[in-house]
């Protein structure tokens, strides 16, 4: 029995969750903790360096976004992923591999 | 057939071959390899110079490099990333006062492991890297009676490493650039052991192969966290980090004419990274990285020597 395509909105709901997982994962910050850092939304315009990401932390972000947005998005190429200043610029680039566009 | 020659059948054949299960497929030419952190790439240079007095030379500094980025995978309690990259180099420089001729290839295969640990603790990712160097190099060298002369010596490397990194996390809210100093330090680790082997061979002493073992330990912090803060100047910002490092690396077996040795490498690193806080600002922008360190590196060729290093910059 063939599955049920997921709709737009269900796309982006896996999509910001992962990404806010990831960058999660990938900050010092306990960010779930608090109110004014617990949704994807709160935290999209810090830059990385503000959420004190390392290098080797952003890799560690894009690993988790590669490896757990498929398949509805494809890996993000090394060289637009170096081009993601925040967390907007990483959504922006996922939902950009997915197809699907930033709900107004 | 030699290693040599394996090793280098192998390179060619991954660079003939679509690697499987790629997103991306990237060659690079650049002139040197650029240090892993930085943004920039030199192009590849050839120079030709012709002289009054009828004599010349050329110059050529190029690398390239095949890059492919290949897909993550999810598991139960990780990420795995895969990647593999390989490349030539040339550096060849004919003048008769420094002449360079170093020419060879260079593969590394990597494997980074992303542990699933709870998102309010410190992050962890593990790393496994082997790489393989093999090429010739131009080296200047004085033989018995104290003549000195130029020879070709074969320099062959096999490095496998396992590395590990940590952040530790951090209490409070994230801050906005330019914010006010503030003790909010970050402080993360990487540490590595690995083994490796280096084989040197030519028409010189000092041939033969070292084999042994390494361990490294690198720890950094950054007072007021990474977040560029207010220096109370016009439109810069400034952020501090400290890193010190200790490696040691021992040689468990000899072959040939070199004799076994153990290299110790310690260092203190303070950089000082100013920022515009505005795009656009005509602020002038300093850099200062300080670092100063002692002891020796097989893999790096760097003889037991103390050294420091001021670099001072000023960007508009």
């Amino acid at each position: 029995m063939a599955s049920a395509t997921p709709s737009k909105k269900q796309v982006r709901q896996k999509l910001d969750d992962v990404i806010y997982y990831a960058v999660d994962k990938a900050s010092p910050y306990a960010l779930a903790r608090h109110v004014e850092t617990n949704s994807l939304d709160r935290i999209a315009g810090y830059t990385l360096v503000e959420l004190s990401m390392t290098l080797t932390d952003v890799a560690i972000m894009w690993t988790w976004i590669n490896a757990y947005c498929q398949p509805e998005a494809k890996p993000i190429s090394a060289d637009v992923a170096s081009k993601a200043k925040t967390v907007a610029d990483v959504r922006l680039a996922v939902y950009a591999s997915a197809g699907v566009e930033v709900a107004k | 057939m030699s290693a040599g020659r394996l090793i280098a059948l192998w390179s060619l054949l991954l660079l003939a071959l679509p690697a499987p299960g790629t997103a991306q497929s990237l060659f690079t030419l650049a002139k040197d390899d650029p240090p892993v952190e930085q943004p920039w790439k030199k192009p590849a240079t050839v120079a030709y110079t012709k002289n009054g007095d009828g004599t010349s030379n050329a110059t050529i500094d190029a690398v390239l490099r095949y890059a492919p980025t290949f897909h993550d995978v999810a598991t139960e309690n990780g990420a795995f990333h895969t990647d593999y990259n390989a490349g030539v180099y040339v550096h060849r420089d004919t003048s008769a006062l420094t002449p360079k001729n170093d020419r060879g290839f260079q593969m590394t295969l990597g494997e980074r492991w992303v542990v699933d640990t709870p998102n309010d603790g410190p992050n962890l990712v593990l790393s496994l890297n082997g790489t393989v160097k093999y090429g010739k190099s131009l080296q200047s060298v004085v033989d018995a009676s104290g003549a000195r002369a130029l020879l070709d010596k074969t320099k062959e490397r096999e490095l496998i490493k396992l590395n590990a990194y940590s952040h530790l996390p951090k209490g409070g809210l994230p801050q906005k650039e330019g914010s006010p100093i503030a003790w909010d330090p970050d402080i993360f680790f990487e540490g590595a052991v690995g083994v490796y082997s280096d084989r040197s061979s030519g028409n010189s002493s000092g041939n033969g192969r070292l084999t042994g073992t390494l361990a490294i330990l690198t720890a950094s912090v950054a007072p007021f966290g990474l977040t560029p803060r207010s220096t109370g100047l016009a439109g810069l910002t400034f952020t501090p980090t400290l890193q010190l490092a200790a490696q040691t690396e021992q040689d468990r077996r000899e072959t040939g004419d070199r004799a076994k040795d153990r290299y110790t490498l310690y260092s203190v690193t303070l950089t000082l990274a100013f920022a515009k806080l505005e795009a656009g600002s005509s602020a002038v922008v300093p850099s200062l990285n300080i670092s100063r360190s002692t002891g020796a590196d097989l893999l790096t060729g760097r003889p037991k020597t103390n050294k420091t290093e001021i670099a001072l910059g000023i960007a508009f």
